[in-house]
């Protein structure tokens, strides 16, 4: 039955689910739950509590079923209750979170990967660990907004459209988010292209 | 084009969604602009060194948790017909609310029927008397009053009597 289900797009799984099809909501959440768990992760610095906001996002979409219309686009919907539940948690956790909580996980990660023979070696491991934590501090360097725009577009592949319907604003206005957050990164990440690592 | 505008257009460029017309002008504007190539290569390096930026794979239990939260949520979810807040109200959990509610309605009861039973021991007090006794007051002028009444029509009476006296001697006479 859930196979069947698989096949069908978000909307028409949407429309089930209002109608008290609880699998149809099962089906979105295992279709969405690792681009919605990303963007947490992302946007909140890879904080140890991404995957609880993101499981919030869902809760929220469960409770707030009614309030979905055809009209709008399932994906873009599930990122606009994602955004705001991102926000209210960076406010409830401050402006800036603490880098610890990802050093600790990726550390744990590594010891995993270690463990494991097929794995890259160590200093590639170590390479890969260096650049993404400089990524992710040139990314929280950003003002929310740029940062947002630019995580909707290189990760998701959202278009400049979708990505101002899930912030509210203009595609000039996406534009122009993207193009001053990709100058800054450029400018974050210019000391990593020096190193030449 | 001018720089400004070339820069400007840099991104939507490297995303490929800028539209003929402009692309082929951002084509021939980098040709010949070494300070806007070098501005394209580092956007297209710090594009590039963002895609390694992978996030983990979500937990195997990621969808059974949500569930887990959805189910202990809409327990938690507040009654919404009456009957069921009824219900919900009359629930074992508003047990302490209800006999404090049981109990400060006895405690009332019990107060206002003891201030019946002084008033009605004690009898008339306090202004009830000044009321009383104003409305005793009340009575004896209008007792007074009428006293009066009669007292003048009595002496008319007996000017009249006298009155009649006189005329019935005149008439004698």
């Amino acid at each position: 039955m859930e196979n069947d289900l698989e096949r069908l797009p978000d909307e028409e799984l949407m429309l089930r689910f209002q109608k008290g099809d609880e699998a149809g909501f099962r089906v979105l959440v295992d279709r969405y739950r690792q681009r919605i768990f990303a963007f947490t992760w992302r946007f909140l610095n890879g904080s140890q509590e991404s995957e609880d906001i993101a499981q919030e996002v869902f809760v929220k979409v469960y409770f707030a079923r009614d309030t979905w219309r055809l009209a709008a686009k399932f994906s873009t919907w599930v990122y606009v209750i994602t955004r705001n539940t991102c926000l209210q948690a960076l406010k409830k956790m401050g402006p800036r979170l603490s880098v610890d909580s990802r050093q600790t996980e990726d550390g744990r990660e590594l010891i995993e990967t270690l463990a494991d023979g097929n794995a890259k070696t160590p200093s590639d491991h170590a390479l890969a660990e260096e650049k993404s934590r400089r990524i992710a501090d040139a990314l929280d360097r950003l003002p929310e907004s740029q940062k947002m725009a630019i995580i909707l577009r290189r990760y998701d592949q959202l278009s400049y459209e979708e990505i101002g319907e899930i912030m509210n604003c203009s595609v000039q206005s996406v534009k122009s988010l993207l193009f001053r957050g990709h100058v800054s990164l450029k400018e974050h990440l210019k000391e990593y292209f020096a190193d030449g690592v | 084009m001018k720089c400004n505008e070339v820069k400007e257009l840099l991104i939507e460029y490297l995303d490929e969604s800028l539209d003929a017309r402009r692309r082929q002008a951002v084509d021939e504007h980098l040709c010949d602009c070494n300070s806007c190539r070098k501005e394209r290569d580092g956007l297209l390096s710090a594009c590039e060194m963002m895609a390694d930026y992978q996030a983990p794979v979500v937990s195997d239990q990621f969808t059974r948790q949500v569930l887990q939260k959805v189910h202990e949520r809409s327990q938690k979810q507040p009654a919404t017909g009456l009957f069921d807040r009824l219900v919900a109200f009359m629930s074992f959990r508003s047990l302490p609310a209800l006999a404090s509610l049981a109990l400060l309605a006895g405690l009332g009861y019990f107060v206002l029927s003891n201030r019946s039973v002084n008033v009605n021991n004690e009898g008339f007090s306090g202004t009830q008397k000044f009321e009383i006794v104003r409305d005793l007051k009340d009575e004896d002028i209008i007792r007074d009053l009428e006293i009066y009444e009669n007292a003048d029509m009595l002496e008319n009476l007996d000017l009249l009597v006298d009155l009649e006296a006189v005329e019935n001697y005149e008439a004698e006479k």
